[in-house]
């Protein structure tokens, strides 16, 4: 594995760009390899948080990350949501453009609703041929392939086909999409599903804990993946949420490190939406992802 | 597969049914602690995209109430796309129908209409202004020539004091005049005494730059500003503004109005 010096890692290393450090960011131009936002919050046709943008562009690659393509609906695609995003697109030249592996339009007393959310989608055939056919339908307009994300999911369909896994990795076959790897997403998925097995009683030795999450990661082939996300998540006592607003757990970056040792370095991204702390917070949390990223190639080595 | 896309498409609609709380034929079929996260997710987008359309709206209700209002909001027009700064536009027209059953005070609904017009302006393509064009109404021909204003503007004539009631939430003001926190109106007492005292006022809405912003109108301004938006050339727009020139300092207008960035500059027909 090709080690990285701390400067190509850092390189490798973007935050999510949110409103409260819009100003901030542009003063102080941190040394980060790419700037996140999210793809919605920028359709408007002009104004300040485009300008803003623009002016984020001229210093940084910039991450396009959609939260509203509704990828799985059966509805079929939003036809002005793609023009909106090929726009954006044409204007900001992104380095990536992801999405997430869920849905959000469907019918609702008779019309056609969005419920602003990343809704999971059950992982069967029919599921996967509408998911396949949307992001071919995408990537054709975009003309770039895109990365889809894996969600963190309170809900279960009661009928499935294949799991998590297999369903991203084959939707990446039949269309050449990559993955966008959230492993704070495959955690909280994998406390979720434990407290579901077997309720509150016991509290589970951090290995078995992250077994299924590492076996999930051991089925993703490494050149699929064109990004991975760190997140912090919260703990609501029935559940556990992906909300974004504080710091990574150690059980994630054990989950990160682990995947760097699998596939190699990988442009990682640090989120935090809620609660969002001062801008030197964020940065020394994407420090830590550069730090993983410079050491996993050294702990190769040591290794090998 | 189309069977497949049609019972998928169904479930999707199930879940969507559940998640708005309107009965369906899959009573128990979704796990009701999951259901519950993603509807307490959807009160908290609901109440941060309303808020960020209606500040002074928000400003008016405490934080619980506000909540209230956009979950119920949500439940009745729900967003139909993915861009939420879309979502709201209906909130004014939806006010003024709850009005009487909510005992919501009549002065909310024109509020709303008005942060909405702010809110929707914010995100209109960029104009920027030309450089010295003024030259070209000394020897050009008014009925070839028209006045280019900025993104957005409109006039709205309101039956309570909409412009004031707007400046003291802190709505439409140039940075500099933004008051500190502490002095808007941010009670629903303090807003209803200032419609009780105010006049009713007609609303300039325009974009100084990438600032929405509102200001009054006198009534003979507000004549001529509409003729502008109404005529397709500036020769018409006198014509139609008519003896209201009489009473206006032109000259002054125009310097005022590229001052603020209200007119942008003048273009052929």
């Amino acid at each position: 594995m090709t080690d990285l010096t701390p400067a190509q890692a850092r390189a490798l290393t973007g935050v999510g760009w949110r409103q409260p450090h819009y100003g901030e960011l542009l003063e102080r131009r941190p040394e980060l390899g790419f700037l996140e936002v999210h793809s919605e919050n920028f359709f408007a046709a002009g104004g300040a948080a485009l300008g803003v943008l623009l002016r984020g562009r001229e210093h940084y690659p910039v991450s396009l990350h959609g939260v509203g393509l509704s990828l799985g609906s059966a509805r079929g695609l939003d036809a002005w949501h793609l023009d909106q995003l090929a726009d954006l697109v044409e204007r900001v030249d992104p380095v990536r453009v992801s999405d997430h592996a869920s849905f959000a339009r469907a019918d609702l007393h008779g019309q056609s609703v969005h419920a602003a959310d990343l809704l999971p989608v059950p992982w069967t055939w029919a599921s996967l041929a509408v998911m396949a056919r949307q992001v071919e339908q995408v990537q054709e307009r975009l003309r770039r392939p895109l990365a889809i994300e894996n969600l963190s999911a309170y809900l279960q369909w009661p009928a499935q086909d294949m799991g998590e896994v297999d369903f991203l990795v084959e939707l990446c076959r039949r269309t050449g999409c990559h993955l966008l790897v959230d492993v704070n997403n495959l955690h909280v998925n994998a406390l979720n599903a434990w407290r579901r097995e077997h309720g509150g009683s016991r509290t589970p030795a951090t290995a078995e804990l992250l077994a299924p999450s590492l076996a999930w990661l051991a089925a993703v082939p490494g050149e699929r993946v064109a990004e991975i996300h760190l997140a912090g998540h919260c703990d609501t006592g029935s559940l556990v949420i992906d909300d974004h607003g504080s710091r990574v757990s150690d059980d994630v970056w054990q989950l990160y490190r682990h995947a760097l040792a699998q596939w190699g370095p990988k442009p990682t991204l640090l989120e935090w939406d809620t609660q969002v702390p001062a801008l030197s917070v964020l940065l020394a949390e994407a420090g830590l992802a550069a730090d993983a990223m410079a050491a996993c190639g050294r702990r190769e080595e040591v290794a090998a | 597969m189309s069977a497949g896309i049609d019972t998928l498409a169904q479930e999707q609609a199930d879940l969507l049914a559940a998640l708005w709380g309107v009965a369906d034929g899959r009573e128990g079929y979704f796990e009701p602690q999951g259901l519950e996260a993603y509807r307490r997710n959807a009160g908290a987008i609901a109440e941060r995209a309303l808020g960020a359309a209606y500040p002074s709206l928000r400003q008016c209700f405490d934080k619980g109430s506000f909540a209230g209002l956009a979950h119920d909001f949500w439940h009745d027009r729900p967003p139909r796309c993915g861009d939420l700064a879309r979502w709201g536009e209906a909130l004014p027209g939806w006010l003024a129908d709850q009005a009487a059953a909510h005992d919501l005070p009549p002065w909310m609904g024109p509020l709303a209409q008005g942060e909405w017009q702010l809110h929707a302006m914010a995100a209109l393509a960029d104009q920027e202004p030309a450089g010295d064009t003024l030259a070209r109404l000394v020897e050009g021909d008014p009925d070839r020539l028209r006045l280019q204003l900025a993104p957005g503007t409109s006039v709205m004539r309101a039956d309570l004091p909409l412009v004031s009631l707007l400046h003291a939430c802190g709505s439409g003001l140039a940075a500099a005049e933004v008051p500190a926190a502490s002095d808007r109106a941010d009670d629903e007492g303090r807003v209803g005494q200032l419609i009780e005292l105010g006049a009713p006022e007609i609303a300039l809405f325009w974009r100084q730059g990438w600032r929405p912003r509102v200001r009054a109108l006198a009534p003979d301004e507000a004549l001529w500003i509409e003729a502008l938006l109404a005529a397709p050339t500036l020769g018409a727009a006198v014509a139609r503004a008519g003896p209201v020139l009489e009473r206006m300092d032109l000259t002054a207008w125009l310097g005022q109005a590229l001052e603020s960035r209200l007119l942008l500059a003048v273009r052929d027909a």
